[in-house]
């Protein structure tokens, strides 16, 4: 499948237009969204998106300067505002929903001529990690069909890997972009905390909370997040990162000892050692204290912060009382984060899970001293095959190694790094909070 | 399909058990006394009218509510 950067060339040489990039990639969508595979990755199409692509056209052939994303068909998740699409967070209780805004992101990709092609599936109110908490009927894994696609960016993930669009955005709480992207073989990219505005993104757990790109390679996920990356005030944790310079160092690797699929393991420190002997950087073993504690720090915080941030969804401006309409895990987290967050509980549960989150923090700072960047599987699994029981804790546990960078705010991303099984299996790559681009360049190594 | 009030206890109960468990094995974690910290800091406010929204905000806003008139929302005290 092309990329997006080289669309972006066939559509400056004239050997593509816009209109036809758009009309394509709705053809993929017709032909195996709702029928053929069934991937039902798409819940909402921009009805106006032939048309947005036809003014661009217009533009190129007047020799009017265009934007960066001209003509690239974009998939958003819908828990992110587009303006007069539909926002339903794949739940009942915003079914019908249409965003009076664009999203800060949005805004962004329209002023560089990207095309808003639909709204996503996702876990409902993206509590979940596998596909399947869609009020919307699951999302199919196109790289595998019979397993789950992961979430909660699942219809993200799928849509890039189905060819439904040239760039997808999602986010990422405690791995919901790096998981489905590992599981569905693209790639997943997670910024620092703060690196993008998150007004407009419908908040799973704000302390947490990212918006990221899910796309083909490392280079689109460069070019996407050149474009929605910057400094906001209307996102009072916006702050600046680290500017885009060339890496001229010796890198060094740290790998830290976690728990995962023996062969998995196998495959990272295969793909691991390759990489590292062919630029000549080095590895290092390290540890990082509490690494272990990573769910019973992340999900006390979720509940609560979750909680909090649905009390908005009573019914009386939009919507259904959220209360009456979700899903079990929806209602799950807010049940739980109505509980702990009671006063007879104080100090118990999320003042706890908050001084760990500061440990964890500090311990990753600490490793950054000693290595420029850690690797470990994106996921400590394969995915598991739709229609086996799983139980909540084992579900829970697929977010293990992902919801470290969410905790220690730190950027991160999944690269394809090769199949078990037939499976794609995702290698994490995380950096120093701030340190995104350098991040990004060591990746494309990892190709 | 409605979660039923049955089906709401049991989640309340499991849930609350594996809160408990994460309680416990963050045990050791040793946290100061919860305080706010902030640095001086002063909101300047910017003058002018600010930014209008656009002309189909009101529109698609009252477009999402449940119950409304010609120009507001309704709700009801306590229907909810």
């Amino acid at each position: 499948m092309v990329t997006a950067i080289e669309k972006i060339k066939l559509i400056k040489e004239g050997k593509l237009t816009c209109e036809q990039n758009i009309k394509q990639l709705l053809a993929n969508i017709e032909k195996d969204n709702q029928k053929g595979k069934k991937i039902n990755a798409i819940l909402h199409l921009n009805p106006r998106a032939v048309e947005e692509a036809r003014v661009i056209d217009e533009k190129i052939k007047k020799k009017v300067k265009v934007g960066k994303l001209a003509g690239l068909g974009i998939i958003v998740k819908s828990n992110i505002c587009v303006k007069n699409l539909i926002a339903n967070c794949a739940s009942k209780t915003l079914e019908n929903y249409k965003c009076p805004y664009d999203a800060r992101v949005i805004e962004k990709i329209k002023q560089e001529d990207g095309i808003i092609l639909g709204m996503a599936n996702m876990d409902e109110f993206a509590a979940g990690a596998s596909g399947e908490n869609s009020a919307f009927g699951i999302t199919k894994n196109p790289a595998s069909l019979e397993r789950i696609p992961g979430g909660s960016s699942s219809g993200s993930a799928a849509s890039v890997a189905a060819g439904f669009c040239d760039l997808a955005l999602g986010s990422d709480t405690g791995g919901s972009i790096r998981n489905p992207a590992s599981h569905c073989g693209v790639v997943g990219f997670k910024p620092s905390y703060g690196a993008v505005s998150r007004y407009g993104l419908i908040d799973l757990a704000m302390s947490l909370d990212q918006i990221g790109a899910i796309t083909r390679d490392v280079k689109d996920a460069e070019l996407l997040f050149e474009i929605i990356s910057g400094v906001d005030e209307k996102d009072a944790a916006s702050q600046e990162i680290k500017p885009k310079k060339p890496i001229q160092k010796k890198l060094i690797i740290g790998i830290p000892k976690v728990g995962a699929n023996p062969k998995i393991l196998n495959l990272i420190s295969k793909k691991v050692e390759e990489v590292c002997k062919k630029n000549k950087w080095d590895t290092k073993n390290i540890e990082i204290k509490n690494i272990d504690l990573g769910i019973q720090t992340y999900y006390p915080i979720n509940y609560v912060e979750f909680f909090s941030g649905t009390r908005k969804f009573d019914g009386r401006r939009f919507g259904l009382k959220i209360e009456d309409s979700c899903g079990k895990e929806v209602l799950r987290r807010i049940i739980g984060g109505s509980e702990i967050s009671q006063e007879e509980f104080a100090g118990r549960y999320y003042k706890k899970a908050l001084d760990a989150k500061k440990l964890l923090t500090e311990e990753f700072e600490k490793a950054f001293k000693s290595v420029d960047l850690i690797v470990i599987p994106a996921v400590p699994r394969l995915p598991h095959k739709f229609g086996e029981k799983i139980s909540l804790i084992d579900m829970y546990n697929y977010d293990t190694l992902t919801v470290l960078a969410n905790i220690a705010e730190i950027a991160a991303i999944s690269v394809p790094c090769g199949k078990i099984q037939d499976v794609p299996v995702g290698l994490q790559l995380m950096a120093p909070r701030g340190s995104d681009w350098m991040l990004l360049e060591a990746s494309e190594k990892f190709e | 399909m409605a979660i039923s009030d049955e089906e709401k206890a049991q989640i309340r109960l499991e849930t609350r058990k594996l809160l408990d468990e994460f309680s416990k094995a963050l045990a050791s974690v040793k946290g100061e006394e919860a305080s706010v910290i902030r640095k001086d800091y002063s909101r300047k406010e910017k003058s002018g009218k600010g930014k209008e929204p656009d002309n189909d905000f009101k529109e698609i806003m009252l477009a999402n509510a449940p119950n409304k008139t010609e120009d507001s929302i309704l709700a009801e005290k306590k229907s909810w």
